[in-house]
């Protein structure tokens, strides 16, 4: 039984809260306890490193030191603020004078605080072993391509997270829990998700690039542990469809979504229905 | 106009110094491999791609880098800094870029900026997004008051986007974090 500061950041309140219920339906089944940080404040995303590199680290720095109270780790489900998280993290550790000036600020002594995955975390040996208990006999012919994007990954310096161009983290938990997950070559190709307002054309085509490659590649759908991507590929695929006189009806899954599903959750309890490319019928197909 | 050639008095010598300050980058390392550009998703939409823009800071050519819709186009992917032989950080160094260009008041694409500050304002406002009174203000002040509306329609009737704003605890605490000096 392992007990995290959860950091859910903006998304998971509102347009990802599908990625919300899910993760805190396959912790609590696992037996782990999630404890939301009180004072979390937005991690800046890309608009605040964009523009204010400063800004971004006081964001994160802000957040690490309101959950190190606490005494937990952090786990941050979206990738974004993991990444901005995790930034900050290495930067309070080695900039000296970044760290008093945080500490002095925010009125706290940084502790050693980890930025956690769910992506990783459930990946943990134990996790494994309880995830395949629950999920018994459970088996998924739907074919899937597990969609890695870039902030999980990337930079490689900061992340050190799975492998930068080949991760299998995401391919080895849903393997785990019955899931038949095919190999592709487009696992960590940005799909724009920073550009997805600003610059709607490119993330378009990024996007659509995403969802080609996984039809070429044989999949029925897609699994992703992002906000951004899910947005981009789930809600903006229509727009692809437009935009690129396609067809597309591929249905995007976050991965806690599959693991809740295969260990008995129903798809409308952890928000499966609210995907707006239709997402239960196939997942019960696929059963 | 007339097109502008670059002349000896375009060099900026305190470009690269400045840049490689701001961004923590030795810009000075590279060695113009092209591995950068190879690997970015953005690179189609660039005018000036990333390894000719390290080679113009390195060159000390301020206007025509800071003036470029190159910084604007990151994707912020990370695929460069991955990629790079020389380990150096190019993504960053594209936010410092933005970061300039933003302080120099240089307007290339206003839409990406605006973007960026409403964004920003949201958040400093309650401390975290506000996606529905964001998007509205942005429409307005693109002028285009019914971009994306089909996709926030469509999120709206999946209960996803909130009327209400959020509102983080401790004001206090944190409001001080986006007054600071220059920001």
């Amino acid at each position: 039984m392992a007990r995290y500061a959860y950091y859910p950041g903006c998304t998971l309140k509102s347009s990802a809260s599908e990625y919300e219920a899910s993760v805190k339906a396959v912790f609590n089944k696992l037996g782990h306890e999630l404890e939301e940080i009180d004072s979390w404040i937005c991690c800046g995303a890309s608009p605040a490193h964009q523009s204010d590199a400063g800004l971004s680290s006081d964001l994160a720095a802000y957040n690490i030191l309101a959950a190190a109270d606490s005494g937990l780790n952090i786990l941050a489900p979206c990738a974004a603020c993991f990444n901005r998280l995790k930034a900050g993290a290495h930067k309070l550790k080695n900039d000296d004078v970044f760290r008093k000036r945080a500490e002095t600020e925010f009125k706290h002594a940084a502790a050693d605080v980890e930025i956690l995955s769910p992506v990783g975390v459930l990946n943990s040996p134990d996790n494994l072993d309880a995830i395949k208990a629950v999920v018994a006999d459970h088996h998924s012919e739907l074919k899937l391509v597990a969609y890695y994007g870039c902030l999980l990954v990337r930079p490689p310096k900061i992340m050190q997270f799975d492998d930068p161009e080949d991760p299998v983290l995401i391919d080895k938990v849903l393997g785990a829990a019955g899931f038949t997950l095919l190999p592709w070559e487009y696992k960590t190709e940005c799909c724009g998700g920073s550009l997805a307002i600003s610059n709607r054309e490119s993330a378009l085509r990024l996007t659509a690039k995403v969802l080609n490659t996984a039809r070429k590649a044989g999949a029925e759908a897609i699994v992703v542990a992002c906000p951004l991507c899910h947005q981009n590929l789930d809600a903006r695929q229509s727009q692809v469809n437009a935009a690129f006189n396609e067809k597309f009806a591929i249905p995007i899954y976050y991965f806690t979504e599959l693991l809740a599903f295969a260990m008995g959750f129903e798809p409308t309890a952890v928000g499966i229905d609210k995907h707006v490319v239709e997402s239960v019928k196939v997942l019960r197909r696929g059963a | 106009m007339a097109e502008a050639v670059l002349t000896a008095q375009d060099y900026d010598r305190s470009f690269l110094a400045e840049v490689e300050k701001l961004s923590g980058q030795n810009v000075r390392l590279c060695y113009v491999c092209g591995k950068c550009s190879a690997g970015c998703p953005q690179a189609l939409d660039m005018p000036l791609l990333p390894h000719q823009i390290m080679l113009m800071i390195q060159t000390g050519w301020r206007q025509p880098v800071l003036s470029s819709a190159t910084p604007w186009m990151c994707a912020s992917c990370g695929t460069c800094s991955t990629r790079c032989p020389k380990d150096i950080d190019i993504n960053a160094i594209m936010d410092t870029l933005n970061e300039m260009a933003g302080k120099a008041d240089i307007d290339i694409r206003p839409k990406i900026r605006v973007f960026r500050q409403e964004f920003l304002s949201s958040i400093a406002k309650h401390g975290r997004l506000y996606e529905l009174g964001m998007a509205l203000k942005l429409n307005l002040r693109k002028g285009e008051p019914l971009s994306d509306a089909d996709m926030g329609f469509n999120l709206w009737r999946k209960g996803k986007i909130h009327l209400k704003s959020p509102s983080a605890m401790n004001k206090s605490r944190w409001a001080k974090i986006f007054k600071r000096e220059n920001r």
